[in-house]
């Protein structure tokens, strides 16, 4: 079975006990693998209503096919399992070195059941997988974890592992991989705190078979033969200014969300802006395994308050932590995005659970004698020292720890929270970008960028450009997107590359070169329409999974503040989002009924009655 | 070249033409090598009836890798300029 490895590793963490299982061949067609296997494990085996730290509850690591196989950005692997955050299912992907290392252990997906007694670890040494005593390890944080397990187990071993957010169940907790990359969203990180596994150790040396290597190498130097001649007419935004180059943007359409999603400018964006990261902080860039992008940025601060060496920022965490907070000080956002990273925590909810914060204070309901601080907007100090202590839930910490609704909803006034199903929104306004809006509410795991991204078509003009302002026609646009990213997360690639160079123009946003990639990696013949059949079987396959877990139309919302308050500044001055009117048009795209649930005929087609 | 010259790229205005109208360019990343002393704001005098369409020929960007914004908002290339309007050049990127 090329292209799969063809094997999943079952870890029974209550009994200590690995077993290996095959991989259905059938499955993994139609489920490619990634977000796709995790989600037909996740349905067949989770129980929806069930809590999250609960020992039934499965945590999936899983790649994709083309994870590993040299394909552009074909790096990624993603968690699933139902989250803490938000009591739906969440998925949450990571890229770096950590994912192929892990497929060459012989594995697609590693399934994690039960509760372990003690703090394990679990080491794969080319496909012989053991648990192992991780008592020395509880309580450090990742960049340690990452170096004394590395020294214990092999050099060129790779690792993924939580840090103290995680193991006090801060529910926003990440899983850092090679250090600095994070399978960031919804608490993934928590889960595996709750199962007491404090990391994945890998080393493997199998090679992941391809179906048709000619073929394979041949497509691969066409896509990236075409990918080098259009960058060297202009160098590649990404590349020279990494994701936060995206401030810039954001702004002159007045999306960039700030002072806690109350309005989309912020007067000193250029002080938050990727240029001035590359020009003060950039060291050099960092790529994942096999990408010609290289977004990633390695960082040093040399001033006295916040310094520190890292990587990042990205710019959700320059949103999250900056424009969010009224905080221009680049600076001590790039310090706060390495104590996330060193604690093992998300960088958006964590910023945005600090403007909520702020604005509580503002509006007088919740005292500075409760915070045990001052924290004003703006305030840069602030930012640094509530981040580590949420990590460790020391003080007002603590509540931080629970993310913005809760914390809003503790103070009386839940309204004040960026959320949909309880998840903070990544850092696209959808008063001036509606389909965005109507992304976030209907992403299955909540407030999220990277389940179906219409920001693609809305701000950036791929694969066309569409009217950011107008609701008409979106829900069409946005059900592509989501089908496509549903395909680009199982396949193991990253959207970056993917959404521009592999989907085709003329058919929208049909995956052309995915599928080119696929075929010739797997075999498996897949047509253009199994394919995409693969996305919207993945997508409605999730639905179902949030309809067990009790979840109706009414979670698939916005807050008042975007819906119903017009946006007092910039562009899209006066606009709301029409949230309700997208949705009813969604819906029927979708082939839902009006209150969300898949129709029988639909579930028919896809194979999920 | 020519429609370079007609157009006023550096902000000096060259021609006392009371029908002229008068914008707001700018042009952020690398786009601002794109004009003459690298400027990343400047004014420009234009014809009335000038669109997008002009503009793009004025200031020869040699790829599309950029959006354009008027006031902060899509435009379609033919769309005419009025007095005082704001048109941004960003450089295509993307991410999150
Ligand atoms: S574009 Fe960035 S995140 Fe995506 S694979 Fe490349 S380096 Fe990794």
């Amino acid at each position: 079975m090329p292209g799969w490895m063809g094997k999943i590793l079952r870890v029974d963490l209550t009994k200590g006990i690995c077993v290996d299982e095959v991989l259905d061949k059938k499955i993994a067609k139609d489920y490619i693998g990634g977000r796709g296997l995790g989600i037909y494990l996740l349905g067949k085996e989770g129980r929806p209503k069930q809590n999250a730290f609960s020992p039934e509850n499965p945590m999936i690591m899983a790649t994709g096919p083309l994870t590993g196989t040299g394909a552009p950005t074909g790096a990624r692997y993603m968690v699933m399992t139902k989250s803490p955050l938000t009591g739906a299912l969440t998925c949450s992907n990571s890229g770096g070195m950590f994912p192929t290392e892990f497929k060459r252990t012989g594995y697609d997906a590693i399934v994690f059941t039960g509760i372990s007694e003690r703090p394990v670890y679990l080491w794969i040494d080319q496909g012989k997988p053991i648990l192992v005593s991780a008592d020395h390890l509880w309580g450090k944080q990742t960049h340690e974890t990452t170096d004394l397990l590395k020294s214990e187990t092999h050099k060129n071993a790779r690792v993924a592992c939580i840090g103290p957010a995680g193991e006090n169940l801060v529910l926003f907790a990440s899983i850092m991989n090679d250090k600095h990359r994070a399978a960031g969203r919804s608490g993934v990180g928590a889960v595996m705190g709750s199962k007491n596994l404090k990391a994945v150790v890998v080393r493997g040396k199998g090679r992941i078979p391809l179906a048709d290597s000619d073929g394979f190498k041949a497509f691969n130097k066409q896509t990236l033969d075409t990918f080098k001649k259009g960058i060297k007419d202009a160098p590649l935004g990404l590349t020279v200014n990494g994701t936060a180059g995206v401030v810039m943007t954001t702004q002159n359409f007045g999306v960039l969300p700030t002072k806690n999603w109350q309005q989309g400018t912020f007067d000193d964006w250029e002080k938050i802006d990727g240029e001035q990261l590359t020009k003060r902080f950039l060291k050099k860039n960092s790529a994942c395994y096999g990408c010609p992008i290289g977004c990633g940025r390695i960082t040093q601060v040399d001033d006295p308050d916040f310094s520190g060496k890292g990587e990042g920022p990205e710019y959700e965490t320059v949103y999250a932590m900056g424009s969010n907070c009224m905080i221009d000080n680049l600076a001590a956002i790039t310090k706060a995005n390495y104590i996330c990273n060193e604690l093992g925590m998300d960088t958006i909810t964590m910023g945005a659970t600090l403007a909520c914060a702020m604005e509580l204070v503002d509006k007088g309901y919740l005292l500075e004698s409760q915070v045990g601080r001052s924290l004003d907007w703006g305030d840069a100090e602030a930012l640094v020292e509530l981040t580590r202590m949420t990590g460790y839930r020391e003080g007002f910490g603590d509540q931080l720890a629970q993310g913005s609704y809760r914390l809003a909803d503790l103070y009386g006034h839940p309204e004040l929270a960026p959320v949909s199903k309880k998840q903070e929104f990544p850092g696209y306004e959808p008063r001036g970008s509606q389909a965005m809006g109507l992304a976030y509410a209907t992403s299955p795991i909540g407030g999220s960028h990277m389940r179906g991204d219409p920001a693609y078509f809305e701000l950036f003009s791929v694969p066309e450009s569409m009217d950011p302002h107008q609701w008409q026609g979106k829900a069409k646009v946005t059900k592509a997107f989501q089908d496509l990213s549903a395909i680009i997360d199982s396949a193991g690639l990253c959207i970056f590359f993917a959404v521009r160079n592999l989907a085709a123009k003329d058919l929208g946003v049909a995956p052309i070169g995915i599928l080119e990639y696929l075929n010739t990696a797997t075999g498996a013949d897949y047509t253009i329409e199994q394919l995409m059949m693969a996305g919207e079987r993945i997508i409605n396959a999730e639905r179902l999974f949030l309809i067990k877990a009790g979840f109706t139309r009414k979670d698939d919302s916005l807050p008042d503040r975007l819906t119903k308050t017009p946006a007092p500044t910039g562009p899209a001055k006066g606009c709301v989002c029409h949230l309700d009117n997208m949705l009813d048009e969604y819906y029927k795209v979708q082939g839902w009924t009006d209150d969300g649930i898949p129709e029988e005929t639909l579930l028919n087609r896809l194979g999920l009655s | 070249m020519e429609s370079q010259k007609r157009h006023c790229l550096t902000g000096l205005v060259y021609r006392k033409d009371s029908k002229l109208l008068q914008i707001n360019i700018k042009l952020y990343g690398e786009l601002k090598t794109y004009t003459p002393g690298d400027h990343t704001e400047f004014k420009m005098m234009i014809e009335p009836g000038a669109c997008l369409e002009d503009i793009l020929k004025a200031i020869a960007i040699p790829h599309d890798r950029f959006v354009t914004l008027i006031n902060g908002r899509r435009w379609k290339k033919t769309d005419k300029f009025v007095q005082g309007d704001t048109l941004v050049f960003l450089p295509e990127i993307s991410g999150g």
